[in-house]
């Protein structure tokens, strides 16, 4: 039960770092509420004063929805392209992040002499966003792999469904298809997640070695990192259940009760965060107990949680 | 040849046994041997057909559909127009379908064979081989009928339209030598179009099919003889009176099903039909509902359903291109095993199949050349029957939060694609496809309700059972669903059908301005004299408001507008306009400010393009626009910690 144990560590070590997971929500807040003002902003001009938005505090309605897209489609348009641009521009904010939140993590802030969060946090972001850049890139080879594991898969199946006259093997083998690439994606994210750990326990400069190193380090300890995967994994999940079921108990049709929705939605978006900080956390614990001595870079300081572990374990 | 002189007796004996009424005029008389290979893909025919010249004039030449033709390569005027694909589906270009005659004479007579030319009466496409014209030796006098041999072979392509096989599915349809329409002194023989169905005389037809023991056949017509041959086949007979096509269906995958269907009132008593491919043995259900659904709606709305049978043919996934096509008493449907309960596809395919047994099979009007007559008038039947058994707001999908109704899904089509053309187009002549589908489908459908709305539901409902069974088993024009329309409802209704079918514009009014401006007492220098306002007048029930809505026409189309006017204190203010002006002006002195001008509340008029500017409120509503925003906010942020990077 190794992998339980850091993830109680993590869950721990998250659940402290408060500030951190803040911190997340308020990134993710800003780019949403660009959104939200042109959406807004757009939705004021176009609907604002015809009787038919009415319907939306009842239902989706499909005949003024489609009429949007008829009718004022090119308004809609821009803020689609904002939405992509955004999306890329997150990703590469989401690289910035990591480095901050493994950064916070290794330095413990009760034992360093830096006891603020936000220098703490933006010194790793910045310090590692060059490195992780280069790490997402090569790390497109292992994305591409998992397109071509998937197109091969493919290829071997169809021949089981040819003439089309299976339909439930159809639906199985799809179903079965995109289990797989899940699990590649989850696989991969999680040999992502074990280099920029040890780019950033190691201090490296180097990416590739890391990256290659995450690869035998995931396949060597398969049972326990899968676990701790899987077990944040299965507590998103079970965050999202519970936030669907209150989400749903809430009858959106008066001011006071959307405002109550979102703000539901808020604590969801922030267990995102919660459980992402606790992840990384139990990871970089998982990974300085269990892999090899660190042979590049400065020496690790070793947090204080971590230490009095590995006296008492 | 011998063995077609015995027909004609059979076909007294089964008239006599089944008691039929024969309310058409048998101006064709088919009787056709077919026998099926299935490795080949080929049927091999012999027909002989029985034709009646019931024109003023004497015939010298004979027109043929040979609907196959339109598979025979790369630049048939189909294969050019649809650029080889179908609903989706894409010609394969290894396995194309071809229908050849071998033999055309008359019986005990001429043979004609060596007369055989093509022709391309719709654009002189000389590559195109879908319409067959033969010479008569000698002009056949009115009222008087010809028999014909025709021996031909059809080459079935893999299907993408309508016809043809995949794997070991066969739908075997336009597969025969089909004489044109002999109406006022010329043929009405159109060539096969990627955008257009079909047009054909009524009569008789017999038709002997000949299939592997082991496949599960269905066909036209109700089954009046099987035989067990000595070759490990089958032959099957099928017979019909009053329709003017034959198509059929075979694959040993179909699980057979049937079911009896009765009404009171109308009487109603048919066999229903299920060749249900075992891939979609689930859906059975739904299919049963559905068509039970579509014979008694339809039956009530316009007419008692006169056939004994009704088939409905489940094509598999991979054969969709044959799915969602009617024949006389025959119809293929679709679905997948995939398809949840809250898609209503199945369903909506089925009664409007089914529902083309009326408007096309028995009010038989010229689908090449005013295809709203059966395409619309279904399509307005269809929306109509969705709506009553599924549920107004849900009829077409119901899928948790997302809802939507056949009405908003034909809306959808006509946003955009329907200004190009009036409705009122032949069928090859539309811009595009999409222009033709949004035209003859959903616009005319909605054309429809927007009539019935104005005439009422019960005097519309005369008009279409008036029109039913007036035309039923003939050819009607436009002219003549006008005429119906204006007989029963008694009014002239000239401007709807010459600005809703023959011209492409469209119908959108809106709200142009909502205004409450208080009007403040005289102040300033009246007559030399300096007045000033008066003071004691300041509390806000004693305030007076200008209040003005104004309502603009934006489309070209016009049409009658009611306008709901709401005040502040809850007073509403119904208002008319005939709507022919550009713009119409409402003003109101009133102690209370205005809330809202809504043009046509009720929802009478699908047909307006906008319905968003269809009302204005003094005061932006912003709780429904925050809900959106923050709604959508919400997902992007879900989406943004979803990124795996």
């Amino acid at each position: 039960m190794k992998a339980l144990k850091y993830y109680f560590q993590g869950i721990k070590k998250a659940t402290s770092e408060g500030k951190l997971v803040w911190l997340l929500w308020l990134v993710n807040v800003l780019f949403a509420s660009l959104i939200y003002f042109q959406f807004s902003d757009y939705m004021n001009q176009v609907l604002s004063r015809s009787a038919v938005a009415e319907n939306f505090l009842k239902t989706f309605d499909m005949n003024t929805f489609f009429e949007l897209l008829t009718h004022n489609g090119e308004k809609l348009n821009v803020i689609v392209s904002l939405a992509i641009f955004l999306l890329i521009g997150y990703i590469f904010v989401s690289v910035f992040l990591n480095g901050g939140i493994l950064f916070t993590l290794i330095h413990p802030r009760k034992t360093d002499e830096r006891r603020r969060l936000a220098p703490l946090f933006f010194e790793g972001g910045g310090k590692f966003f060059g490195r992780f850049v280069r790490l997402l890139i090569y790390s497109l080879t292992l994305w591409l792999g998992i397109i071509v594991i998937i197109l091969i898969l493919n290829m071997i199946l169809k021949p089981l469904t040819k003439g089309g006259t299976n339909e439930v093997l159809m639906f199985y083998l799809i179903l079965i298809q995109l289990v797989i690439a899940f699990l590649l994606v989850f696989l991969v994210k999680m040999i992502v997640d074990y280099a920029r750990i040890k780019i950033v326990v190691g201090d490296t400069r180097k990416v590739f070695r890391p990256l290659f190193q995450a690869v035998g380090f995931v396949f060597r300890k398969l049972g326990s990192t899968l676990a701790i995967y899987y077990l944040f994994l299965l507590t998103a999940a079970a965050v999202f259940v519970l936030y669907w079921l209150v989400q749903k108990a809430v009858n959106t049709q008066a001011l006071l009760p959307i405002l109550f929705a979102f703000l539901i939605g808020q604590i969801f978006i922030l267990s995102r965060g919660w459980i992402k900080v606790g992840l990384q956390a139990s990871q970089m614990n998982f990974f300085q107990s269990a892999g090899p001595p660190q042979k590049t870079g400065k020496p690790v300081p070793v947090p204080a949680e971590k230490n009095s572990e590995s006296q008492t374990t | 040849m011998k063995k077609f002189l015995i027909f004609p007796i059979l076909i007294l004996v089964i008239f006599i046994n089944t008691g039929a009424t024969s309310p058409s005029k048998h101006i064709v008389d088919y009787h056709i041997k077919a026998k099926l290979l299935t490795e080949e893909k080929i049927v091999f025919g012999e027909e002989a057909l029985t034709w009646l010249n019931t024109g003023d004039v004497p015939v010298s030449e004979l027109h043929f559909h040979l609907y196959l033709n339109a598979f025979k390569n790369n630049r048939s005027t189909f294969m050019r127009e649809s650029g080889g694909s179908h609903r989706g589906f894409a010609v394969d270009k290894d396995r194309w379908g071809y229908i050849d005659v071998s033999r055309i004479g008359i019986q005990d007579g001429a043979d004609l064979t060596p007369t055989i030319t093509y022709i391309q009466p719709d654009d002189q496409n000389p590559d195109d081989q879908t319409v067959m014209q033969v010479l008569l030796p000698e002009p056949l006098p009115p009222g008087e009928t010809i028999i014909l041999e025709i021996i031909f072979q059809s080459k079935l392509p893999q299907v993408f339209a309508r016809s043809g096989y995949k794997g070991n599915f066969f739908m075997v349809a336009q597969w025969f030598p089909k004489i044109g329409v002999w109406e006022n002194g010329a043929w009405n023989c159109h060539q096969y179009h990627s955008s257009s169905e079909f047009y054909a005389d009524f009569g008789i037809f017999e038709v002997d099919i000949t299939v592997p023991e082991d496949f599960v056949l269905g066909a036209t017509g109700k089954r009046i003889k099987e035989v067990k041959n000595s070759d490990e086949t089958m032959t099957y007979t099928h017979y019909q009176e009053n329709i003017h096509d034959f198509a059929w269906t075979a694959c040993p995958d179909f699980v057979e099903i049937h079911k009896s269907f009765t009404l009171p009132d109308p009487p109603v008593q048919t066999e229903m039909i299920f060749l249900i491919h075992k891939a979609h043995l689930k859906l059975t259900d739904r299919y049963e509902e559905s068509l039970r659904n579509g014979l008694e709606f339809y039956s009530q709305s316009y007419g008692a359903y006169p056939y004994e049978t009704i088939t409905l043919v489940d094509p598999p996934l991979k054969a969709m291109g044959a799915g969602g096509m009617e024949y006389p008493t025959l119809f293929t449907s679709m679905g997948s095993w995939f398809f949840p309960k809250g898609l209503r596809l199945p369903e909506m395919v089925t009664i409007h199949e089914f529902g083309h047994g009326y408007w096309y099979g028995m009010v038989a009007s010229n689908e090449f050349e005013e295809a709203w007559l059966d395409e619309g008038i279904n399509s307005y039947s269809e929306i109509k029957a969705m709506d009553h058994y599924y549920g107004k707001d849900r009829s077409m999908l119901d899928l948790g939060a997302i809802k939507m109704s056949d009405l908003v899904r034909s809306r959808v089509s006509i946003l955009g694609l329907s200004k190009l053309d009036p409705i009122m187009t032949r069928s090859w002549e539309f811009y595009s496809k999409g222009s033709y589908g949004a035209n003859v489908y959903a616009k005319a459908a909605l054309t429809l309700l927007t009539l019935e709305r104005y005439l009422g539901e019960d005097v519309m409902a005369e008009v279409m059972k008036t029109y039913f069974k007036r035309w039923k088993f003939k050819h009607p024009k436009s002219a003549d669903f006008f005429a119906v329309a204006e007989e029963v409802s008694g009014q002239d209704l000239d401007w709807f059908f010459d600005q809703f079918f023959k011209t492409p514009g469209q119908l959108d009014y809106s709200v142009g301005r909502v205004r409450s401006v208080e009007i403040k007492d005289p102040q300033g220098i009246f007559k030399g004299e300096l007045v000033e306002p008066d003071k004691t007048k300041d509390s806000p029930e004693e305030k007076i408001y200008k209040n003005e809505v104004v309502i603009l026409r934006k489309g070209d189309l016009f049409f009658p507008q009611e306008i709901l006017i709401v005040f502040e204190n809850g007073e509403e203010i119904r208002e008319t306009w005939e709507g022919k002006d550009r713009w119409k002006r409402f003003e109101y002195i009133k102690p209370n400010k205005l809330k809202l001008a809504e043009i046509d509340p009720e929802y009478k008029i699908p047909l307006d393009i906008n319905q968003m500017n269809n009302s204005r409120l003094l005061k932006p509503n912003k709780t429904p626009i925050l809900k959106l925003a923050l709604g959508i906010t919400l997902y992007f942020q879900k989406l943004l910690t979803l990124l795996p990077f």
